[in-house]
């Protein structure tokens, strides 16, 4: 069952005539990023912040870091501002996929790592009625998680729908075909309900007019990948979680603009860092160029406020702009829309020693979401 | 060799940055336990001096603070805790401040802040430094023994208290500290508890401290028990102010800070208060040493984390 395992070379220069070249980006430095989100959220959830029984199976952690320390256990403000991220983004995507109409709901996970939310959502109780669900990242993340969804039957049978039968033979064969298939040398899974696509969007020329051959738009990009797996006519939410930082700002608008033009009812979701003019922002760039990290995305979006102009931006054209938008500090969050009794509860897990530092970082990392269409205005936090 | 000789070198050795061997600590703390004995929980402090807030293990930075405000004996300390947790180096850190401590014991008064606990040192980095650097728990359980001899506070020519944290509903005159058995890992509640981790706020009386020890306390706290003590200045520690220090309640109280960049990820300035022998003050700023090779071990612990 498991997909072939290639040299990384012939991962990335993918078979199926995408038409984007096979280069490599030199970019291990942002996928390290997932690592960083990753192993911050396997820390809030062993000690008790988060609860979730997919992050063990799709995220490893890194060894070499450790030296009999506990490497696992990250500072009780990581896990804080974990936990309060994680609500946050939840509580935006329960409030799209909430079951008041019969119409089934889209989502695009756009730079998803080893997110585990599709997984989360779907063994509910009660899962909620979503008809696509599409994560998106490097090849060389895809393959990775690509793997460890095949290997892992309580990964893989939530790609059935909820009422499909478990046919099962004791050998541990599936007796019929299963209900996902792997392609484009192990880096991508397609199923009904979901699919994990590999595609490198900063590759992407930022104009519409190429003049190179090799290069293509986000859009030309998106339309030939994306595009074919969803319904326009179906709400969808897009997620940039911690993406757009490492993108040209002429990339991520291109994003926001391409999902504005082509769903009537969207709702996007940005989070990532914000107001970094002062001494905390230029400190965290130094800090983050220490590890050959640039975050470029940044720069036009100085205050919370900028991140939810952003989906309002004449560039977006009329038929890209979105009606409405809203924004929210981690901090604010934490104030606002965290139940005081699960803030009671995460209180009692460590001791927390500071709150101005815990204020400082978390006002620094903002939720912005942005809506358009009918029945969408009332979606935000 | 005489013993201030020893010391002497075991300084130099410290000021490199470099660690003392195990047997040395044990040595240290033990004589620094004999002298910390000696004082009182309210230890009193002549001027001039000069008033430091936390360090939290960010040795270089310490160095900067002592460049700017004189090296001990040249220049009398009061350190009002935090000395360890968060930084890269609160072993050395500690253990150059122990060894003042022990070589000019008039010249350095060393009072004890929150994070001098078994407890929370296992949460935010000392505990797990001490394994890394000597392989076991031993110093660090040396260290925790000394931390139990702290002074609480001590008043500088009976007129500015220095306290880490801040006051307690239960200690309305300072004789309500002498009293305290102090010799003790930080209580979760009560005036020890309070003292270490209370917080002045702008509200009246006393508030829940969101930090769930100790308390906050307004303005009114504040006058009253300066007017009872007969003390101008309550002088403290215990939060990050970005610019230094912070002067509130008209001057009664202020919060001073002295670990600049805190976790080298605040992008705060730090600032030490000098008094004269008037008491007059003067608050004197500095910044962060600059990053180099050195002051970054490669082995780093849990430090630049951001949520990416």
């Amino acid at each position: 069952m498991l997909p072939p395992r290639l040299p990384l070379q012939a991962t990335s220069s993918s078979s199926n005539g995408n038409g984007r070249s096979g280069m490599i980006h030199p970019d291990d430095a942002i996928r390290q990023t997932d690592d960083d989100a990753s192993s911050s959220r396997a820390s809030a959830i062993s000690l008790g912040y988060l609860n979730d029984p997919f992050s063990s199976l799709l995220y490893k952690p890194n060894l070499h870091s450790g030296n009999g320390s506990p490497s696992t256990r990250k500072p009780p403000l990581i896990n804080i501002g974990t936990h309060h991220r994680t609500i946050g983004i939840d509580t935006l995507f329960d409030k799209h996929l909430k079951d008041d109409t019969e119409t089934p709901k889209q989502v695009v996970s756009l730079g998803a790592g080893s997110d585990t939310r599709f997984w989360r959502l779907m063994s509910r109780e009660n899962p909620p009625n979503i008809s696509k669900y599409v994560e998106i990242d490097f090849p060389h993340i895809t393959s990775v998680k690509a793997q460890r969804i095949s290997r892992s039957k309580k990964l893989n049978s939530l790609f059935n729908k909820p009422s499909a039968l478990n046919h099962k033979t004791t050998s541990g064969l599936p007796s019929s075909p299963p209900p996902y298939r792997v392609s484009q040398g192990g880096t991508r899974i397609d199923s009904d309900l979901y699919t994990l696509l590999p595609l490198d969007l900063r590759s992407a020329n930022s104009t519409s007019s190429t003049s190179t051959t090799t290069s293509t738009t986000i859009s030309e990009i998106f339309n030939q990948h994306l595009l074919p797996l969803l319904n326009p006519e179906l709400p969808t939410l897009f997620l940039a979680e911690c993406l757009f930082p490492y993108m040209l700002p002429e990339q991520s608008e291109n994003i926001i603009q391409w999902f504005g033009e082509n769903f009537s009812q969207c709702i996007g979701i940005v989070y990532e860092m914000s107001g970094l003019n002062d001494g905390f922002g230029k400190v965290m760039k130094r800090n983050l160029a220490s590890r050959n990290l640039s975050i470029p995305g940044s720069e036009p979006f100085p205050t919370p406020e900028s991140q939810a102009e952003r989906f309002l931006n004449p560039n977006l054209g009329p038929k890209g702009i979105f009606d409405k938008s809203g924004v929210k500090t981690l901090w604010e969050i934490r104030e606002q829309v965290i139940d005081i009794n699960e803030l009671q509860r995460i209180s009692k897990l460590e001791i927390l020693d500071e709150i101005e530092e815990l204020k400082l970082v978390l006002e620094h990392y903002v939720i912005a979401w942005g809506v358009k269409g009918e029945n969408m205005e009332s979606l935000g936090l | 060799m005489s013993l201030s000789s020893d010391l002497d070198k075991q300084i130099a050795q410290l000021k490199r940055c470099e660690i003392i061997p195990e047997s040395a600590v044990k040595e240290l703390c033990q004589k620094a336990k004999e002298i910390l004995m000696e004082e009182g929980n309210v230890q009193y402090v002549d001027s001039p001096v000069t008033i430091c807030g936390d360090i939290h293990g960010q040795f270089f930075d310490m160095m900067e603070l002592f460049k700017i405000g004189g090296f001990c004996p040249e220049t009398n300390y009061i350190f009002m805790g935090d000395f360890v947790d968060r930084g890269f180096h609160s072993v050395e850190t500690f253990l150059l401040l122990l060894l003042l401590k022990v070589r000019y014991p008039d010249r350095i008064t060393l009072i004890r802040g929150n994070h001098e606990s078994r407890q929370i040192t296992q949460v935010y980095g000392f505990y797990d430094e001490c394994q890394r650097k000597y392989g076991s728990s031993n110093v660090w359980r040396y260290c925790c023994d000394v931390f139990d001899y702290l002074s609480l506070g001590c008043v500088v020519d009976g007129r500015v208290f220095c306290v880490h944290g801040g006051l307690s509903p239960q200690v309305t005159r300072l004789d309500h500290i002498r009293v305290i058995d102090r010799r003790q890992e930080v209580p979760h509640e009560g005036p020890m508890c309070d003292l270490l981790w209370s917080d002045p706020d702008d509200i009246s009386g006393w508030g829940m401290s969101p930090r769930g020890a100790g308390f906050l306390f307004g303005d009114d706290v504040v006058r009253q028990f300066n007017h009872e003590n007969d003390i101008e200045l309550i002088a403290r520690a215990h939060q990050l102010v970005m610019e230094g220090y912070k002067l509130m309640f008209d001057r009664k109280i202020v919060t001073v800070w002295s670990a600049p960049n805190y976790c080298y990820r605040c992008g705060n300035t730090a600032s030490v208060l000098e008094l004269d022998e008037n008491l007059r003050q003067e608050y004197k700023v500095f910044d962060a040493a600059p990053q180099d090779a050195r002051s970054i071990p490669q082995k780093r612990p849990m430090m630049h984390e951001y949520f990416l």
